[in-house]
């Protein structure tokens, strides 16, 4: 009930239905005040249009979404405590960067200096000053973004909605921006909920995660528990990268339990109660797998393969092992520090893992 | 090394079809006008000394003012200036109900049509598939003494005798003008409406503003530059308009067209008519740089970008 007290949203069984197709189906969590809350997911999962219900843009098909305690049912989108920021940032174009930052205080009533001082401030804190008089095409794709967040966060919302607002801009100047973004939530302390389909994005940014399929949430949780310990297929194949042995439960002894697969039997912990004889999958990441020409020693997990592709990555090589009875092949990520053996292709290998760090999926 | 012609000269190259058209059947036609403004017509001849006599017409002042609607013109010959004034004030009322009437279509067709903005553009067409003098006709039977207006009032009983004064007045003229001008105001208007892109709205939404501030401040302003070509549009051809007036405007009803056709044509006056027309041409190119001048087009273009 603890998070419950703190939630500055709560989305109670939310659906959004266009036409037949749900594009939010019946989706219930909380969002606390003061996180960095994204929605993770592929396009078309729903992650934008929950957004949007959020802002008041959409209206839930069905049930309810609260903001700090108040029902947002009928509560029009200018009149929500919430600001977003644009994926195309929608700068308007007719006014310069002071008038487009000032554009939601005009609606209120303040003071002219009061006004002043809050625009300056708010270009200072995205790191502007001086470009108040710019008009809104001789900005970069950078500096827009900024306009658009110091635009937002001028009117002092209680959450804050970003809806993939680092999409446009090119890989070296996102990663920047998401430095500067994670510092600017930490200084103003307002709550963030950022829609992205970038993976990594999510991770670095975010205290937790939802990651979204199909209208549904499938798992929230913190960045690394969600890395580490995904609870279904989809989601650990959506975080990085996953090599999956699809099996049955052979044995179950001592929170390990033990999975017969094509390519040999593995065991990896589990807890909770499972039957033997359920079909289940077995997951491992590429950068948790070793590999070896000899044979290794007892109590690790083995499987012999043949390297059939490696690629150098600057920090670590990535290798394509082919196991016997695999659709596909294993992938293994090896740092490079120059002291480990080299392994050329085409040559037999053991693949091996602790089995402490495989992960048991049951769905 | 591959020569390359410079990007000016493909430009100019591209643009020489129209620029010769516009040459030969504008500049020339308009340089012969000026030419002809400062010459006399003596009986059938034409004096071809240099004179500004025509223009002098315009303006010799008079002890006696003429007097319309209250404003006084003293001026020997004070038509033309009464009928230019006459001719921008009916133009400037005619641009402003054209707008009224074509912003809303255009705001229609460019938020609430879905899917079917094509059709609804060629819907929109239909009227220009008759031609102008038929449509102007049509505004005749419409507004007659015996028309659709009157017969009908009086069918149902609303009139015992027809009102004389629907047609054959300038309000006729406006009435006719405002419908042919209509269409033609609605396609700039809803390009420019059409190309803002609906984040902005949604932004100055999730700012605060109610609809009617959003669109004082954002759809408005965005949608200007359509809006000022849609009225330049139909105000610089309305001025010298001559048909509309000649067919339903009546003796109170003639504009400066009218004037200018009659000294060509009845009046055997032809330099003088000239006169009278370069005079309305400079008017006009005044009046439109002044207004744009005034919004500051220059600033709006650069933001619309």
């Amino acid at each position: 009930m603890a998070e419950h007290t703190d939630a500055v949203i709560e989305i109670r069984d939310v659906s959004k239905l266009f036409g037949p197709v749900a594009a939010v189906d019946g989706v219930s969590f909380g969002i606390i005040r003061g996180e960095f809350f994204s929605l993770l997911g592929p396009s078309g999962c729903g992650k934008t249009t929950l957004l949007r219900m959020l802002a008041g843009f959409e209206q839930p098909s069905r049930g309810e979404i609260l903001i700090d305690s108040q029902p947002m049912a009928g509560v029009p989108a200018n009149k929500r405590p919430t600001n977003m920021v644009f994926q195309s940032y929608a700068i308007f174009p007719h006014l310069n960067v002071e008038e487009n930052v000032g554009y939601g205080l005009r609606n209120r009533k303040l003071g002219k200096d009061e006004t002043r001082s809050r625009v300056v401030a708010a270009l200072d804190l995205v790191k502007l000053s001086g470009y108040g008089k710019r008009g809104a095409h001789q900005l970069s794709g950078g500096q827009r973004q900024r306009v658009a967040l110091a635009r937002a966060l001028v009117c002092r919302p209680k959450v804050l909605l970003l809806d993939e607002p680092l999409g446009a801009l090119d890989k070296k100047l996102r990663e920047e921006m998401q430095l500067e973004l994670r510092q600017l939530q930490r200084n103003v302390g307002i709550t963030f909920v950022f829609v992205t389909h970038d993976q990594e994005e999510a991770l670095t940014l975010s205290d937790r995660i939802a990651v979204m399929s199909s209208g549904k949430v499938l798992q929230i949780a913190r960045s690394d528990d969600l890395y580490e310990n995904p609870n279904c297929r989809e989601v650990a194949e959506f975080i990085g990268n996953m090599n999956l042995f699809e099996g049955k439960v052979a044995a179950v002894a001592q929170g390990n339990v033990t999975i017969a697969t094509a390519a040999g039997t593995f065991t990896v912990p589990h807890v909770a109660p499972i039957g033997a004889g359920n079909a289940v999958h077995l997951a491992i990441r590429p950068e948790k797998l070793a590999l070896s020409a000899d044979k290794p020693a007892p109590g690790l997990n083995a499987v012999k393969g043949r390297v059939i592709a490696q690629t150098y990555l600057g920090d670590r090589r990535q290798f394509l092992t082919q196991i016997d009875g695999m659709a596909k092949p294993l992938a293994i990520s090896r740092q490079i520090s120059g002291a480990e053996s080299p392994i050329s292709t085409d040559s037999d290998v053991w693949v091996t893992w602790p089995p402490q760090l495989g992960r048991l999926l049951t769905s | 090394m591959i020569q390359r012609r410079p990007d000016w000269l493909a430009g100019y190259g591209l643009l020489s079809p129209a620029i010769i058209i516009m040459a030969v059947m504008m500049v020339t036609p308009l340089l012969a006008m000026v030419a002809l403004s400062f010459w006399t017509q003596q009986g059938f001849e034409l004096d071809r000394s240099f004179t500004l006599a025509n223009y002098f017409a315009l303006v010799e002042p008079s002890s006696e003012p003429t007097y319309w609607m209250g404003i006084p013109f003293p001026l020997t010959y004070p038509v033309p200036a009464i009928l230019l004034i006459k001719s921008l004030a009916m133009s400037l009322a005619i641009t402003l109900a054209v707008i009224a009437l074509a912003y809303p279509m255009a705001y229609f067709l460019a938020f609430h049509v879905r899917g079917q903005k094509a059709l609804w553009l060629v819907l929109l067409t239909i009227p220009f598939w008759t031609s102008y003098l038929l449509r102007v006709f049509a505004w005749k039977i419409m507004l007659g003494f015996n028309g659709a207006i009157n017969s009908g009032l009086k069918s149902l009983g609303i009139l015992t005798e027809p009102l004389s004064f629907l047609l054959y007045n300038p309000l006729a003229v406006m009435i006719t003008l405002i419908h042919a001008w209509v269409a033609f105001a609605v396609l700039p208007i809803f390009v420019s409406l059409d190309k803002i892109d609906r984040s902005y709205l949604e932004a100055a939404t999730d700012l605060g503003d109610s609809r009617l501030r959003r669109f004082l401040q954002v759809t408005l302003p965005l949608s200007a530059p359509g809006t000022i070509g849609a009225a330049l549009l139909v105000f610089i051809p309305t001025v010298g308009d001559y048909v509309t007036p000649t067919l339903v405007g009546g003796p109170s009803g003639t504009m400066i067209g009218n004037l200018i056709q009659e000294l060509f044509l009845k009046q055997n006056n032809a330099p003088l008519g000239a006169a009278v027309s370069i005079t309305m041409m400079v008017t006009i190119a005044a009046i439109v740089t002044l207004f744009l001048w005034l919004i500051g087009f220059r600033r709006l273009r650069s933001r619309a970008r």
